[in-house]
């Protein structure tokens, strides 16, 4: 009788133990691991979360977390704007990537950081790459959006537009990009008007003092060139008209560097709209 | 007996699942398994946190050791935080198994630093001279006077600090520091004050010599010619610009010299670090962490 009880108690803690096999198996150490590194993620802590994740990687011996532990650190050193890394724990990621989808969110991830480092140039090639790989021939409308940011960051604003005419359903990318566009200055505008009247390039810049001592000094300048040849002193007409020829070229460069400038003004202003109000993935 | 065998089998099914979480909880935050992970760390260059898994070693006693202690400073230096590398290094100094390279690293910190005068100084006053190194030190002693502003020491002594294969390098930087080909700014000035450019042309600057001569005389010229046939507006403006072009050569020509001295230290700079730089500043490779 006692030895049967013993055998009863015996088996009810197999059975015990075996319904426990599920709880045990899903705490191995290296999924504790990962779930310590991914809160941390989730946290915003970003330093300590790629330290357990770079733990996890140098303990998981079979390799079974590193795609998403290098995905992780890629994205932590993203958020930490460690571009560079993010790129190479990105590209860590890429070789273990376990389907097609995660491949293409991995490479998304590196043009994504190609475009935040201003290597745009880079991230076309990339799109244009994975353009041509079949696997991905049905993502044409996410790369296409991606390349529209890509030329946002190359301050190409019309080809922007355009692209992302196709790749944003909201049409609000699209006006964006024509509105930055139709804002900016002509730079061969304000050379030409320069040109024709010293300081009207400036005018047009809104730069209204430089553009008139431009005006002045030329004007100036002109006028006593003309008044020594009418008095015949052709020397000093020469020389006058030298130093109208200089500073009408300064006037031109005068003209150039200011509508570069306010350009570069409108892009960033832009750009920090963007950042700022646009609510749609951004990279 | 089938109480105990009871009491045993209920604490074994409770505390099993809580046994196992815990091991799995800290498996890889065990010392010795966050010994590898910095030695990993370490090696890997990822110095920043190598150092804050080794500094959680040094809690422990058993773990907290000197290598430990050295790889943490070490890890200081080679993120260039020499200041914190340099108080690392000097905790090691004393009695230490690490106490050479340590001192060896602290007058590295100091040279890093450009802290010459306080190099120069433990190096006089002969402290916490490393015993095993005392030759790298010697090196760095005598090259911060090449870096440094102090006065330089005398030839022989300096040239006999460095090794036979770089002996006639460095007392060719010797020689430029000692004598650097300088140019005067006042010679500038004073040169283009009688011949306008010409204190440009002493500075290096052929081409805005010649045409500050050029146009400072044309238009001194017109000035001339103008007031001479009694266009006193045009003489008087010709004669202003002149004026001023000849003002602003004088001042240039001196501003120019002071440029040209600064690109003479500049390129001297540059070229001797990167000489020792190439050479590993003439310290050992006493490092095997890694190997």
């Amino acid at each position: 009788m006692k030895s049967f009880a013993n055998r009863s108690l015996l088996l009810l803690f197999l059975c015990l133990l075996l319904g426990n096999r599920h709880s045990l198996k899903g705490q191995t150490p290296l999924e504790k691991q990962f779930h310590l590194a991914e809160g941390l993620y989730n946290k915003g802590e970003y330093f300590d979360a790629i330290t357990e994740f770079k733990r996890l990687i140098f303990f998981d011996s079979k390799k079974e977390y590193s795609f998403r532990c290098s995905y992780l650190i890629g994205k932590s050193y993203k958020m930490g704007a460690k571009l560079d890394d993010a790129v190479k724990y990105f590209s860590l990621a890429q070789l273990s990537a376990p389907s097609d989808s995660a491949l293409f969110v991995v490479k998304t991830e590196i043009i994504r950081c190609n475009i935040l480092r201003h290597t745009a140039e880079n991230a076309l090639l990339l799109i244009r790459q994975m353009e041509k790989d079949a696997r991905f021939s049905n993502r044409q409308k996410e790369l296409d959006y991606w390349k529209g940011w890509a030329y946002v960051f190359m301050d190409d604003w019309e080809k922007a537009s355009g692209v992302f005419q196709k790749s944003d359903s909201t049409g609000e990318l699209s006006r964006i990009c024509l509105g930055v566009e139709k804002a900016k200055y002509s730079v061969s505008f304000a050379k030409v008007i320069s040109y024709i009247l010293p300081g009207s390039g400036q005018f047009y810049t809104g730069n209204y003092l430089s553009g008139l001592m431009s005006l002045s000094w030329t004007g100036f300048l002109a006028y006593l060139s003309y008044n020594s040849f009418a008095a015949q002193r052709a020397f000093d007409g020469l020389v006058e008209a030298g130093l109208f020829f200089r500073f009408h070229r300064g006037n031109l460069q005068n003209a150039e560097k200011f509508a570069i400038m306010r350009n570069s003004e409108i892009s960033t202003d832009a750009l920090i709209y963007l950042q700022n109000n646009y609510k749609g993935l951004k990279p | 007996m089938n109480k105990y065998v009871l009491i045993g089998f209920i604490w074994l099914v409770t505390s099993l699942p809580l046994l196992a979480q815990t091991d799995s909880a800290n498996i890889f935050h065990s010392p010795g398994n966050v010994l590898k992970f910095a030695d990993y760390l370490y090696c890997r260059k990822d110095y920043l946190r190598a150092i804050s898994e080794y500094e959680s070693l040094l809690q422990l006693p058993r773990f907290s050791s000197d290598t430990i202690k050295f790889k943490i400073a070490l890890g200081f230096s080679k993120m260039g935080n020499f200041k914190e590398a340099g108080d690392r290094f000097h905790q090691l100094a004393l009695g230490s198994s690490f106490s050479d390279e340590a001192r060896l690293e602290l007058y590295k910190a100091k040279f890093f630093t450009d802290d010459f005068i306080s190099l120069r100084q433990m190096y006089n006053e002969k402290s916490l001279l490393p015993g095993k190194y005392i030759q790298p030190v010697k090196i760095l002693y005598y090259a911060s006077y090449l870096l440094g502003t102090a006065p330089l020491p005398d030839e022989g002594e300096f040239t006999q600090a460095f090794p036979p294969y770089a002996k006639s390098e460095m007392e060719k930087y010797y020689l430029r520091k000692l004598d650097p080909p300088y140019k005067s700014p006042v010679k500038a000035a004073i040169l283009s004050a009688i011949i306008p450019g010409l204190g440009k042309a002493y500075a290096g600057e052929w081409g805005d010599g010649l045409t500050s001569l050029i146009v400072t005389g044309v238009l001194s010229y017109v000035s001339y010619d103008n007031l001479r046939a009694h266009h006193n507006f045009r003489g008087y403006l010709f004669g202003g610009l002149a004026a001023l072009f000849y003002a602003g050569n004088v001042y240039g020509s001196a501003a120019q010299a002071q440029i040209f001295n600064a690109q003479v230290d500049f390129t001297f700079t540059t070229d001797l670090k990167l000489y020792l730089n190439n050479h590993n500043y003439f310290l050992p490779e006493y490092e095997k962490f890694c190997k």
